[in-house]
């Protein structure tokens, strides 16, 4: 009986009552016997290849722990999302950078101050006060004056028009034709 | 170092791959993680206590194991630890159907193991380890070791009792 086999069966005995174990190994052994003559899915060359070039000191690269597996998987997803958040980020944000004027840079120019092409003022009533003289003895009559201001504004480049219409009133002081 | 794993590999070439095979269940993965743990032991720059060779076979079934979950999904049934079936013209035909037969039984009740009884089967008897040394590489009780090969062996002879 061979040395492997007398320390394995030491092994057993430590375990087994010494009764059982004849009949039990022999009744093993009938399984051993022929599972050991089955044969064997045997490596590749390739694998021999590659340990031959380990053992000469051309070594691969050692793979990465599983965790770092995990991260290198996540790298792109992660970068991705980065990049969508910081584009919203920058959209949404109000612009406040000023701008520069010099060659080669593309700037707004202020808007050039528009002539108005219409002005119209509408009176809509006149009252006139009592004759009051003033300090120099001057007879003067207040007129209470309520007219509609309309401006017109148009701007061809940019194809924009704006009318304002304001209410005024104004006090208007006449001197009083003496004869 | 590198001069001892390279011995270690060249005597037990066959049973390390076979242990990563009958773990990962593909041969690529399995010859990966040969290689993977050979690679990371060249790079130990300790020296390991104890049995070298247990050493080893616990590398590689680390290594086996990280194989498994580098995938992405779950393979439902791989290959065998054991070749294709050829037939031997040397033996007798009635005696070469009988063995073909039994054979074909065993494998796939081999195959058929749970993961933990195979991989005892696959050190003990493909890879030739004694119960100690299988112990070691997955640092559990020596008799936790064999009657795990026992009640594996005793399963197989089921598998065959028409034979034994």
């Amino acid at each position: 009986m061979n040395e492997r086999l007398e320390q394995d069966l030491a092994a057993m005995r430590l375990t087994e009552p010494s009764a059982e174990l004849d009949g039990r190994v022999a009744t093993l052994l009938k399984v051993e016997q022929p599972l050991s003559t089955i044969k064997l899915r045997e490596p590749s060359a390739a694998l021999d290849e590659r340990m031959a070039r380990l053992f000469a000191g051309e070594t691969e690269d050692a793979p990465a722990p599983y965790a770092f597996a995990l991260l290198r998987r996540a790298a792109l997803p992660l970068a991705a999302c980065l990049a969508i958040g910081l584009t919203v980020f920058f959209m949404t944000r109000p612009d406040t950078t000023p701008t520069v004027e010099g060659p080669g840079i593309a700037t707004v120019t202020p808007p050039v101050e528009i002539e108005p092409v219409r002005f119209d003022e509408t009176v809509i009533s006149d009252e006139a006060g009592d004759v009051i003289i003033l300090d120099d003895q001057l007879p003067v009559v207040p007129i209470r004056r309520q007219a509609i201001q309309t401006t017109r504004w148009v701007d061809e480049a940019n194809n924009v028009e704006i009318e304002m219409t304001v209410p005024r009133e104004q006090t208007l002081i006449v001197p009083v034709q003496v004869d | 170092m590198k001069a001892e794993l390279e011995r270690i590999y060249s005597e037990n070439r066959q049973g390390l791959y076979t242990l990563a095979l009958s773990i990962t269940r593909q041969p690529e993965q399995a010859e990966d993680a040969v290689h993977d743990a050979l690679l990371r032991l060249c790079k130990t720059t300790s020296k390991p206590s104890g049995d070298p060779v247990a050493y080893v076979f616990a590398a590689v079934r680390n290594a086996a194991v990280d194989q498994i979950r580098k995938r992405a999904r779950a393979i439902d049934s791989g290959v065998s630890v054991f070749a294709d079936p050829t037939i031997d013209s040397d033996t007798w035909p009635d005696q070469t159907a009988a063995t073909s037969e039994r054979d074909a039984l065993l494998r796939q009740a081999v195959d058929d193991l749970p993961d933990d009884q195979r991989e005892a089967i696959v050190l003990k008897l493909f890879a030739g380890l004694t119960f100690d040394q299988i112990a070691r590489s997955r640092n559990e009780p020596l008799s936790t070791v064999s009657s795990r090969y026992r009640r594996a062996l005793e399963r197989l002879k089921k598998s065959i009792e028409t034979f034994v």
